[in-house]
C-alpha cells in the first residue's frame, strides 16, 4: 500500500465524489479526515470508511464558507493524527444558479468565489506548516471541465480560477516540497436533468457517463510518488469534450 | 498483473526513456516490441527487458523517417504477437540543430515535422484496425515541456503539433474505443551542455533533475484503465516549468 502512514484531509467528503476520494486514500493505507457541510453525514461516512478499510477515519462539520470551520477542521486533523500529508480541496458550489453569469447577484458572486477559490487557499495555507515539517506533502484541487469547455457561468469561471490557484500555489509551496496539482472532471454522478446528461455525453468523445470511480486512478496518481516530478498541473478527466492541447 | 495479455509497441526504445517505458510496460506483464533507428540496439534492449521481466519481447530496426520501416515494424508486431493494444510514439528528433527555428533549412523542417508528427500518425493509423478488432486500445504520444514553454524552435513547434495530433486522434479514434493521450516531459536524462541544464533547472519549481523513472507513473496511468475516462489530454511532467492552468 502506497500511502501507509500518511494522513489525508478531504473536504466535501460526506457523499459522492469526496467520499469516493476519501475511501480510495484509506484503501491505500492513509488515515483520513472527512469534512462536510453536513457534520452528521461526515461522521457517518467516516465510520463507514473506517469499517471498510480498517484505517482511522474521523468526520466533522466543515462549511467552506466559514473560515473558522476550515481552521477547526485542519486543527482537528492535526490534533487527532499529529499532522497532515495530503489535502484534497474537493468541496465546492455547483449546478443550479451557479451556472448563471451576470444574472447572479454580487453577493452570490462573492459566495461562489469564496467557497470555490478562497476556501481552498485558506485550507492550503493552514496545512502548509505541518506538511513542511514532515518533509513535504501533496495538495489536490478540484477543478472542472467547465473551466475548459463551455465556459458559460460563474461556476466555470471559479473552476478556471482554481486551476490558476493550482499553478500559483505550486510555485509558492515548492520550496517546502509540497506539490500542488488539480483534477478537472467531466460530468460524473451529479443530480442533473436527463437532457443535460444527454447533451454532455454527446459532447464527449467517450460516449458514456462518467462515474466517480473513473477519478480514483487520477487521484491516486497525484497523491502518490507516481507523480513525484509533476506540480502545478491540472489533469482533465472528462471523456474528451475539452480541447486543450 | 494489469497488462497481462496485452501487446505494446514502443518506438525509439533502444535506450534511455523509450527503453524505460518498454521495461515499465513489461513490468506489468505486457509483451513488448521495441523499435529503434539502431536495429542492433533494439535487439539488445529487447533481450534486456525479456530477461528482467520474463515476458516475450522483440527488437526491430525502425527509422521513423522511413514509412516502410513503420509499416513493416507494425506488420511484424501483428505477425509475432497476433495484435496490438498499446502504442507508445516515443521516437523523435531533439536537441542540437533541431532547437533552431528559421535558420533550419526547408529540408530539415520537413524532416523534423515528418519524424515528430507525421510518423506517429502513420503508426497510429497502422495499429488502429488491430486495436479496433480487439475492442479498443491506448496510444500514448510523447510531447515535451518545450511545446508549452516554447524556447526550442522547430522542436517546440513539432511537440505542440503532436499535442494537437493527440487531441485530433482522440476525436477520430474514440468510436473504436481507442484512447489517445500524451506525456510532455521536462529535461530528463538527455545529454546537454551544463549551461543549458542550469537554465532549465532554474525554471523548474522542483529543484532537481528529472530522471526517466519519473515518467513511469504517468506512462502506466495512461496505459492502464486507471485513466479510462481520459482521452485527448497531454500531461506535463516537468518539475513545474510550464505554467499552464
Amino acid at each position: 500500500m502506497t500511502l501507509n502512514g500518511k494522513i489525508a484531509l478531504v473536504t466535501g467528503a460526506g457523499s459522492n465524489l469526496g467520499k469516493i476520494y476519501a475511501t480510495a486514500l484509506a484503501g491505500e493505507g492513509a488515515d483520513v479526515a472527512v469534512g462536510d457541510l453536513d457534520g452528521a453525514l461526515a461522521q457517518e461516512t467516516a465510520a463507514e470508511i473506517s469499517a471498510q478499510t480498517g484505517r482511522r477515519v474521523i468526520g466533522f462539520e466543515m462549511d467552506m464558507e466559514r473560515e473558522d470551520h476550515i481552521e477547526a477542521g485542519v486543527q482537528a486533523t492535526l490534533d487527532e493524527f499529529g499532522g497532515v500529508d495530503i489535502l484534497v480541496n474537493n468541496a465546492g458550489l455547483a449546478r443550479g444558479r451557479w451556472n448563471l453569469l451576470s444574472e447572479l447577484t454580487t453577493d452570490e458572486w462573492r459566495k461562489i468565489m469564496f467557497v470555490n477559490v478562497i476556501a481552498p487557499v485558506i485550507a492550503a495555507r493552514l496545512v502548509r506548516p505541518s506538511m513542511a515539517s514532515r518533509g513535504g506533502g501533496v495538495i489536490i484541487n478540484q477543478s472542472s471541465t467547465a473551466g475548459y469547455s463551455g465556459l458559460t457561468g460563474s461556476y466555470g469561471v471559479s473552476k478556471l480560477a482554481i486551476s490558476g490557484l493550482t499553478v500559483a500555489l505550486a510555485t509558492e509551496f515548492a520550496g517546502d516540497s509540497i506539490r500542488v496539482n488539480g483534477i478537472a472532471p467531466g460530468m460524473m454522478n451529479g443530480r442533473v436533468p436527463q437532457e443535460q446528461i444527454d447533451r454532455m455525453v454527446d459532447m464527449q468523445l467517450l460516449k458514456r457517463r462518467g462515474t466517480p470511480e473513473d477519478l480514483i486512478g487520477v487521484l491516486l496518481f497525484l497523491a502518490t510518488d507516481a507523480s513525484s516530478f509533476m506540480t502545478g498541473q491540472t489533469v482533465i478527466v472528462d471523456g474528451g469534450p475539452s480541447r486543450r492541447p | 498483473m494489469e497488462l497481462e495479455g496485452k501487446v505494446a509497441l514502443v518506438t525509439g526504445a533502444g535506450s534511455n526513456l523509450g527503453k524505460v517505458y518498454a521495461d515499465a510496460l513489461a513490468s506489468l506483464g505486457a509483451e513488448v516490441v521495441l523499435g529503434d533507428i539502431d536495429g542492433a540496439l533494439a535487439v539488445s534492449a529487447a533481450e534486456d527487458v525479456a530477461a528482467a521481466r520474463r515476458v516475450r519481447t522483440l527488437g526491430l530496426e525502425m527509422d521513423m523517417d522511413v514509412d516502410e520501416h513503420i509499416e513493416s515494424g507494425i506488420a511484424r508486431t501483428l505477425e509475432e504477437f497476433g495484435g496490438i493494444d498499446i502504442l507508445v510514439n516515443n521516437a523523435g528528433l531533439a536537441r542540437g540543430r533541431w532547437s533552431l527555428n528559421s535558420e533550419l533549412s526547408n529540408e530539415e523542417w520537413r524532416k523534423i515535422m515528418n519524424v515528430n508528427v507525421v510518423a506517429p500518425l502513420i503508426a497510429a493509423r497502422a495499429v488502429r484496425p488491430s486495436m479496433a478488432s480487439r475492442g479498443g486500445g491506448v496510444i500514448v504520444n510523447q510531447s515535451s515541456m518545450a511545446a508549452y514553454v516554447g524556447t526550442s524552435g522547430a522542436y517546440s513547434v513539432s511537440k505542440l503539433a503532436i499535442s494537437g495530433l493527440t487531441r485530433e486522434l482522440a476525436a477520430e479514434f474514440a468510436s473504436d474505443n481507442i484512447r489517445v493521450n500524451g506525456i510532455a516531459p521536462g529535461i530528463m536524462n538527455g545529454r546537454l551542455p551544463e549551461d543549458v541544464l542550469k537554465v532549465a533547472l532554474s525554471r523548474q519549481l522542483l529543484r532537481r533533475r528529472g530522471a526517466p523513472e519519473d515518467l513511469v507513473g504517468t506512462l502506466l496511468f495512461l496505459a492502464t484503465d486507471a485513466s479510462s475516462f481520459m482521452t485527448g489530454q497531454t500531461l506535463i511532467v516537468d518539475g513545474g516549468s510550464a505554467h499552464r492552468p
